[in-house]
């Protein structure tokens, strides 16, 4: 088969693609957790600012805040969805236009607390940051201190701290403990509450240090839960996500004809036992197959760019995060069998 | 460039730069004020000095940007600093609008109020000038030093004004809050006047326009600046004792109190009579001004002020001038009382014929000009302009015979005297003889010298006089030769007589009277002679050619005490009385006066009966040797041996004096030839030392 030339206009079409947003199924519960953590936090800080106030300026203990995990797996749409709900937050009048009532940092490439802390001046655009990362020692109650004086300038009440698994990776956990302490003296000293978003390996730092073991309140949020389509109310997320993103795909003109590929019980069996229930997956793979199509010359996809761009991310995965390939010998027949019954009790 | 989020909003009115940095920086990550000047790219080798070193615009830019202020700000709160435009070219600074020196402004040391730190936790900046001890409003008296660590309160670590920046904890907190250090309150005795200076350079322009209301006319012309200086010159002068030279010390502003800051602001604002009152602090030192005369003796420092060498404005040197003149001239009257007009505005006129000089003559002398009264003058002045040694005059101002103008009541100089007091002494000092030197030329004893002036031989001089030559009494030098010259022409033939002195001895008066003898030689000459071959006139060379109608002759002259009262005797005849030397009679009464008193005046002052009773009761060697025919030293070893210790002596180990009582005995039996006696001493022998083996050899052996 003769090799077409790639698309002149693939650049254009990526483009369009990346301005799709579909909404998490679940992203709901994140909203509500953060609006909840904000709320109850802006509580507490204009009571301890009352009372740091009366105190004319002595040192006061300040009004516990919360640190609250939200775990999930890699791909499970975390980092979006919180990219999602904080623009909506900076959008919303409410808030004016110097402040930062939701500071968002990440984890990556933090080797221990001074980059941390530096981080989180460089979000604020301090100019302590680089003088932070001179420092041979760093005092975690001094630090929440003087972190105390930005965000109450800017108004901060939550800080997420996106890739928090990535603490644990340095120094054989050590950092981890140390990064621990100070995130637990923040929320002690009434900085901001804390939401650490990261994958399962966050756990052992829950498990392991008394400081941050809180108990998670249960009730709104279950984005850390990969969906399962044994449950109807996962069922009726899941399938109708990627078709509206194949919906759009279509509309927006990142592909001329749709691929089809939640058109059936195999293909919807494929697609789940390819996600291993994880909305990312698919979505990773998807783009990994449009930029092999678009390398192809061709305007739409076929299978066969799905299945070569699965087997390619798959096989760069961790042994542990890898999925059932439903390309070796057809989709598991479990899924099959589960989705056929589950679409069944749909129609009904 | 980045700029540190949280921020304390702009400055107080009255906040200095360095307490504003420290606030500032304390809310940031950078609580390090070098390293905040190293982002703001303004670093400076030596960051205190942060305040005078800051010039550069781009660098109040960028450090205003970084801690998220107005350029403006910082601009007014450093100060720029500059040469004034005196000779000395001293360092001054723009301390929010008002110059001052440099060294009155502490950059090191951060000093606070804990109660105004209360009030409002800022720096405020007059707690930079070292020359305030204490804060204007809460009037407590600032701290520099941590109570808990005991070490200075510094800029470095920016922890915020209200804490000390050495005492941390583990986590690099601050655990010392200086507001919980309340300092005691300083009382401010002239509270306006206080006010006043501290007015003068504070920040708050409408505190600086109230103390420029306090202002009198004649100070309103100057700046605030000026006269910034000139109130601190003058309680620097105040707060220690300083002589004249106008310079101030570092170490020495730390002295100045608000007591002698308002002291000298009220000299200030409180026209003439507050600075009269300065005048009248500074005139209390007086004594203690070794080594200066005339207006800095008297006023010190204060009078260093109003000289060329002081570091005050011109115009405000002038006004201290005429004000320390009218002080002076005030002071003079006061200490004068009703004698001060005369004095004061004696006329020239009549000076120059008290001192037989030219009017112009004297005018040059005094070197003031015609018509202007003439005012009392220090000694030294007097001194040079009469051509007399100074002492004679410190010596007449001591003796009370004319009035003086001190400084204070412990007779200290300088001192003031009215010329036209004085010139009338001094006109008297080419002819004034003392005692001594009338005896020399006369050839008496000094006794006679008093004798002769109390018969009217000689002319006694005015008391004042005497106590410029510093003795009892000066006679004139004239009346001296004229009586010389009579008694030369008197006796100016050869004959042969008596010699006058053992002539005098048939009077049996005592002690001789030579004023009576002097009048009967005059009265008839040719009663005595006087060989023309001796080239020195002396008196007691006459002689009397007819002893016996001689002494009758003076028996006529005798003064009635001298003739009859045989109760009274002199010194000569106490002497004699005494067994003494007339010489030892002199040192007696004067180591003695409690024993020895002269009962009136005259030549015979003293009591037979006090003297027979002296002699009664103690006994000299002169006698003791005499009676015991030993040389007086022996005399002294024997009592010695015999255990007799002398009462007292009149001299350091000499002229002993014993008890009679206790050698009367030991001569009686000496007398008796007692020798049992002779040999026993009268005490136990360990009581008469180590001598008593040597002096028993002196006791004859049978």
């Amino acid at each position: 088969m003769s090799k077409r030339a790639p698309l002149e206009d693939s650049d254009d079409r990526f483009a369009r693609f990346h301005r799709i947003v579909i909404e998490h199924p679940k992203l709901g519960g994140v909203r509500t957790r953060i609006r909840w953590l904000m709320r109850q936090t802006e509580i507490k800080i204009s009571r301890t600012e009352e009372r740091r106030v009366a105190a004319r300026g002595r040192p006061i203990k300040a009004d516990e805040l919360w640190l609250l995990p939200l775990i999930g797996p890699s791909g499970a749409m975390k980092s979006t969805s919180i990219a999602k709900v904080t623009d909506e937050i900076f959008a919303d009048p409410k808030y004016p236009e110097n402040t930062v009532p939701v500071l968002v940092v990440s984890m990556r490439d933090v080797k221990n607390t001074r980059d941390f802390v530096s981080q989180i001046l460089d979000a604020y655009d301090d100019a302590g940051a680089d003088e932070i990362l001179g420092k041979s020692k760093l005092n975690a109650r001094k630090v929440a201190s003087k972190l105390y004086n930005i965000a109450r300038k800017k108004k901060t009440t939550v800080l997420v701290v996106d890739e928090a698994h990535e603490m644990l990776r340095h120094d054989g956990g050590k950092v981890g403990k140390q990064m621990a302490s100070l995130l637990k003296t923040m929320v002690n000293e009434g900085v901001f509450s804390i939401l650490l978003v990261g994958t399962e390996d966050l756990q052992p730092l829950f498990k392991s240090s008394e400081a941050l073991n809180r108990s998670l309140p249960d009730h709104d949020c279950d984005l850390a839960t990969p969906f399962d389509i044994k449950s109807k109310t996962d069922c009726e997320y899941f399938f109708p996500f990627f078709q509206a993103l194949e919906d759009r795909l279509v509309k927006d003109g990142v592909v001329s004809k749709p691929l089809g590929w939640v058109s059936n019980i195999e293909d919807c069996a494929r697609i789940y036992d390819m996600s291993g229930g994880i909305l990312g997956t698919p979505c990773r793979v998807l783009f990994l197959a449009l930029e092999r199509a678009f390398r192809d010359g061709r305007d739409h996809l076929i299978w066969d760019d799905i299945e070569k761009a699965f087997k390619a991310f798959n096989l760069l995965r961790p042994e542990n995060e890898r999925t059932f390939d439903p390309f070796n010998r057809g989709p598991n027949k479990e899924s099959v069998a589960v989705v056929t019954r589950m679409l069944q009790a749909t129609s009904q | 460039m980045k700029s540190f989020v949280a921020t304390v909003g702009p400055p107080y009115p009255d906040e200095s730069l360095m307490g504003y940095l420290n606030r500032a920086l304390s809310v940031t990550f950078v609580d390090n004020l070098p390293a905040a000047l190293r982002i703001a790219d303004a670093a400076k080798p030596n960051v205190r000095a942060l305040a005078t070193t800051l010039q550069s615009e781009t660098e109040i830019d960028r450090l205003s940007h970084l801690v998220g202020c107005k350029p403006s700000d910082i601009a007014t709160r450093t100060y720029r600093t500059s040469s004034d435009s005196s000779a000395r070219r001293m360092l001054v600074i723009d301390f929010f609008g008002t110059k001052i020196r440099r060294r009155y402004r502490d950059a090191l040391l951060r000093r606070v109020s804990p109660r105004a730190l209360q009030a409002a936790p800022y720096h405020r900046a007059m707690w930079e000038l070292r020359i305030f001890s204490c804060d204007l409003d809460t009037r407590e008296r600032l701290l520099d030093t941590c109570p808990v660590c005991e070490r200075p309160l510094g800029w470095i670590q920016a922890f915020g004004p209200t804490v000390c920046d050495k005492c941390v904890d583990g986590d690099g907190f601050p655990t010392v809050d200086l507001r919980d250090f309340e300092q005691p309150m300083v009382e401010f005795p002239d509270e306006e006047a206080v006010e006043f200076a501290m007015g003068l350079v504070h920040p708050d322009p409408a505190r600086k326009e109230t103390a420029r209301r306090s202002l009198p006319e004649q100070f309103r012309e100057f700046s605030n600046s000026a006269l910034f200086e000139a109130v601190i010159a003058m309680a620097f002068g105040i707060s220690g004792d300083r002589d004249g030279r106008p310079r101030v010390s570092v170490k020495d502003l730390v002295a100045i109190t608000p007591e002698t800051l308002g002291a000298a602001a009220r000299a200030i604002i409180g026209g003439q009579a507050g600075f009269d009152a300065l005048c009248e602090r500074f005139r209390q030192a007086t004594g203690t001004r070794a080594g200066h005369h005339g207006r800095i003796k008297e006023l010190g420092y204060l009078a260093g002020l109003s000289n060329s060498q002081s570091p005050l404005h011109p115009q405000i040197r002038a006004v201290f001038r005429d004000m320390i003149e009218s002080n002076v001239g005030a002071a003079v009257a006061a200490e004068l009382g009703a004698a001060a007009e005369e004095l004061t505005f004696l006329s020239r006129d009549r000076l120059a014929s008290e001192l037989r000089m030219r009017p112009g003559r004297l005018h040059s002398l005094l070197d003031q000009k015609p018509g202007v009264p003439l005012r009392p003058l220090p000694i030294s002045r007097l001194a040079s302009q009469f051509g007399i040694r100074p002492e004679r005059l410190r010596r007449l101002s001591r003796s009370g015979s004319v009035p003086v103008v001190r400084a204070e009541e412990t007779g200290k100089v300088p001192v003031r005297m009215a010329v036209s007091h004085v010139a009338p002494i001094v006109r008297h000092l080419p002819d004034a003889l003392r005692p001594h030197q009338v005896s020399i030329k006369v050839g008496l004893p000094i006794y006679a010298v008093h004798d002769l002036a109390e018969h009217g031989l000689i002319k006694r001089l005015e008391d004042p006089v005497a106590s410029m030559l510093g003795t009892d009494g000066a006679y004139s030098k004239s009346s001296v030769e004229t009586l010389i010259a009579k008694l030369k022409e008197a006796a100016c033939k050869r004959a042969s007589g008596e010699r006058i002195t053992l002539a005098a001895t048939r009077i049996r008066t005592g002690t001789t009277p030579w004023g009576a003898i002097v009048k009967a030689v005059l009265d008839n000459p040719s009663a005595i002679a006087l060989d023309p071959k001796l080239k020195t006139f002396r008196l007691r060379n006459l002689q009397v050619i007819d002893p016996a109608s001689f002494t009758r002759a003076v028996r006529r002259h005798l003064t009635t005490e001298e003739a009859v009262d045989k109760e009274w005797i002199g010194p000569a005849e106490a002497a004699e009385l005494l067994k003494i030397t007339y010489a030892l009679f002199w040192r007696l009464v004067r180591a003695r006066p409690d024993l020895i008193k002269p009962r009136r005046d005259g030549s015979r002052p003293y009591l037979v009966t006090d003297i027979q009773a002296i002699s009664e009761t103690y006994i000299f060697v002169s006698e003791v040797a005499f009676r015991r025919e030993l040389h007086p030293r022996l005399a002294v070893a024997w009592l010695q041996a015999m255990g007799v210790k002398p009462e007292f002596s009149v001299r350091a180990k000499q002229d002993l004096v014993y008890r009679r009582q206790r050698v009367e005995p030991l001569l009686q039996r000496w007398n008796l030839k007692d020798e049992a006696a002779k040999t026993k001493p009268l005490q136990a022998p360990q009581e008469a030392g180590g001598r008593n083996v040597t002096a028993q050899k002196l006791v004859p052996q049978p």
